[in-house]
């Protein structure tokens, strides 16, 4: 009797071992994709900004891009011409822009990322105006 | 009721919180990391501090305040932000309350039993400022801590999450903690035996860290397009934080790859230039070698003031995001023929090991125990050499041959209890009177390295009757100096009827008498202790006793557990350690004795 609860108990932490296992595979997998979708938004970014903004390469691009983030439920942080949001982006510097408003968004130097449910991915990188003349 | 314990790591660049909850050290995540960036910012009259106060300073640099840490202790340093003039305590105190505020947010507990963290070379004003910090943003500062020897804590937690051996040295060890961050260096040796942490020495570097790393990629790479490219950049800050970021890239790459591309477009005068740049790892690395090597010689330093050999050494960790470049731990290699470790993120090793000290303080975590050294040596002011004025009516006329005497000599620092004694400390030096007949001497205390008092920091001065005797006549001067800053200064003058004076003072406390009143009441600073009738001889022998039974934690250990279980081999070995503590060519010895009270005590406990 005593020999057959020992034997109940193995399995009972074997079968919580292989969840745990399985679960942390899962998290590894979920982890893996999420680096490889941003690692290929980052670089179509990258090619966006040497390319004509009117060609038909852009365009493609663009679209692509819009294509991977509704499909991964990813909304991008950083827009030109747009306040940032402070907590989940990086000032990285500030330029004065004329009578551009304070905070204005004029380059993106690395988009950020975040989940629609408002999860972050990871912070934007950005330049913003200044009304200091210096 | 759960007791909760929190560490904080108060950084030059950034600051961390983490928490002791449940037998667990963990970091409180604030705005979506693990560190805060160390800024405060106004912004339309509202503060704002951590990431938004470090965005706001890029566009209002003006309304923005950074790297406080540099300016703490500094009495005289203020910031006018937002028509307000802030100490440097005021500002670090908002840093430090928005930590408490976001993790109380996050967690739903009061946060309030709290250590902080302080880099090894903070003097005491330094530290009396973060403590009035802690205590200003509603904190109760259970003590400060050193930078490295937080680390080493947490290295003994983390290293048990990774392999099931025992983490703590069984036997009497040193290690060495090298910790370079973003803007700070610091290297400390360390004595450990089992839970057992004390600090031998220390030293580092102010403004030294990865930022200077990246500043020499932006420069090397400005270099490098202007002849391979024929590109002369323009000084537009859009093109210079491209730059800047670009050379954080290649710095971190750099540590795991061998070479890194750097292909971008740049908008240059309204023109798209590509630019398409490799930087080896051996560039990197010779750009950078200048201040590796710097950082090399204060290693040799520490290990020279802990009179200790590389080969002594049994451990070398590794603390501080910098620490990930591969020459760091390569240099260290070849200098010191050791090989650095970090079980953790070297970036959250200070909070966490904060909070174990924390967790120790409460009695919540016992493993651990730090005994601590003089961050600085503690002395008084003594006659210099000759002034310089030529000119007789330049001195202030007065009749008093002693204050005569005081204008005509630049006071020099006689330190007492040098830097990097063990804590508690005492010692007595002997000094002699300046001239015949002297009836007063003034003994001025001061804690610093530079043989001016000057150059010093001040702690108090107090005046004492003396006997009148002939010129050069000696007066021993003793000093106490314990773990929590308390000072006793004894005073004896041979053949003065036996009389002593003795003063007690608290040196933080005194430290920020001194910086508020600027005035010298020396009844302000110390208790005065009734003058006691104790021979000349006796108080020598008082002291020399009193040096003898220098102790420290595990002597008071030992005496703690002699108490409840006597034993008499046990005290003759703990006499025989204490007056081996004051022997220092007798390590061999004393680390054998040590480890016999040290086994003693584990089979007590």
């Amino acid at each position: 009797m005593q020999k057959m609860e020992q034997k109940i108990d193995l399995n009972k932490e074997l079968i919580l071992k292989i969840n745990q296992n399985s679960t942390n595979e899962q998290n590894n997998l979920i982890d893996f994709s999420e680096k490889q979708i941003v690692e290929l938004l980052d670089n179509c970014y990258k090619i966006l900004q040497s390319v004509e903004v009117n060609s038909i390469a852009y365009q493609l691009i663009n679209t692509q891009i819009d294509n991977i983030l509704n499909n991964a439920q990813i909304e991008v942080i950083a827009k030109l011409n747009q306040d940032y949001d402070s907590k989940i982006s990086i000032v990285i510097d500030s330029k004065y822009q004329g009578d551009l408003a304070q905070g204005t968004i004029i380059s993106i130097i690395e988009q950020g990322y975040i989940y629609k449910t408002k999860e972050l991915i990871k912070k934007a990188k950005i330049i913003v105006s200044t009304t200091n003349q210096i | 009721m759960k007791k909760n314990v929190f560490g904080i790591d108060l950084g030059t660049t950034n600051s961390c919180i983490s928490i002791y909850q449940n037998k667990k050290f963990e970091i409180i995540e604030i705005d979506h990391a693990k560190t805060v960036p160390s800024v405060i910012a106004f912004c339309k009259n509202k503060l704002l501090v951590g990431i938004e106060a470090l965005n706001h300073s890029k566009i209002e640099p003006q309304n923005a305040i950074s790297s406080i840490k540099r300016h703490m202790g500094d009495q005289h340093y203020t910031r006018l932000i937002a028509n307000q003039a802030l100490t440097p305590t005021q500002v670090s105190a908002k840093i430090l309350a928005y930590l408490k505020e976001k993790a109380q947010e996050k967690l739903k507990i009061d946060v309030k039993d709290v250590v902080i963290t302080v880099p090894a070379y903070f003097n005491e004003s330094q530290r009396k400022a973060t403590i009035d910090a802690g205590e200003l943003a509603n904190f109760n500062v259970l003590r400060i801590i050193n930078e490295p020897t937080a680390a080493s804590l947490a290295h003994d937690i983390s290293k048990s999450s990774f392999d099931d051996s025992s983490t703590q040295a069984t036997n009497q060890e040193k290690w060495l903690v090298y910790d370079l961050g973003g803007g700070t260096f610091d290297v400390t040796v360390l004595n450990v035996k089992e839970g057992l942490k004390e600090v031998l020495a220390s030293d580092g570097n102010n403004y030294l860290g990865g930022d200077d790393f990246d500043e020499k990629i932006v420069s090397w790479i400005i270099e490098q397009l202007q002849h391979k490219q024929s590109i002369n950049l323009p000084k537009d800050p859009i093109i210079l934080a491209k730059l800047k970021h670009f050379a954080q890239d290649a710095k971190i790459a750099l540590s795991t790859e061998t070479q890194f591309t750097i292909i971008e477009t740049l908008q240059i005068e309204n023109k798209k230039v590509d630019i398409d740049l490799t930087i080896k790892r051996e560039t990197f690395e010779a750009l950078i070698s200048n201040y590796i090597e710097s950082t090399i010689e204060k290693v040799h330093q520490a290990l020279e003031s802990a009179n200790c050999q590389a080969s002594e050494i049994d451990k070398l960790l590794l603390v501080g995001g910098s620490t990930k470049i591969p020459i760091i731990k390569e240099s260290l290699k070849n200098a010191f023929n050791l090989e650095g470790e970090s079980y953790i993120d070297p970036d959250l090793s200070v909070s966490l090991g904060a909070c174990v000290q924390g967790a120790i303080s409460l009695s919540l975590h016992f493993d651990n125990i730090i005994i601590d050294v003089a961050p600085h040596s503690l002395g008084v002011a003594t006659m210099g050499q000759l002034d310089l004025f030529d000119n007789e009516q330049e001195y202030q006329a007065t009749d008093d041959p002693i204050e005569k005497i005081c204008q005509r000599h630049p006071k020099t620092f006689a330190p007492v209890i040098q830097r990097n004694s063990r804590l508690p400390a005492k010692f007595v030096e002997t000094f002699y009177t300046a001239t015949d007949n002297q009836s007063r001497l003034e003994v001025a205390l001061y804690q610093g390295e530079s043989p001016s008092t000057k150059e010093n920091l001040f702690i108090g001065s107090f005046l004492i009757d003396l006997k009148p005797v002939p010129q050069n006549s000696p007066v021993d001067i003793g000093l106490e100096y314990d773990l929590n800053g308390l000072i006793k200064i004894n005073v004896s003058q041979e053949g003065n009827k036996g009389k002593i004076s003795s003063y007690k003072m608290n040196l933080r406390e005194s430290v920020l008498l001194n910086t508020d009143s600027k005035a010298l009441n020396h009844e302000d600073y110390f208790d005065i202790d009734d003058e006691t009738t104790i021979d000349h001889e006796d108080f020598l022998e008082e002291s020399n006793q009193s040096n003898k039974k220098a102790m420290n934690l595990l002597s008071q250990r030992v005496i703690e557990t002699l108490e409840q279980k006597s034993n008499e081999k046990i005290s003759q070995l703990l006499e025989q350690y204490t007056s081996l503590l004051e022997n220092d060519n007798n390590e061999d010895l004393l680390d054998e004795v040590e480890d016999k009270l040290y086994d003693w005590l584990d089979e007590q406990e």
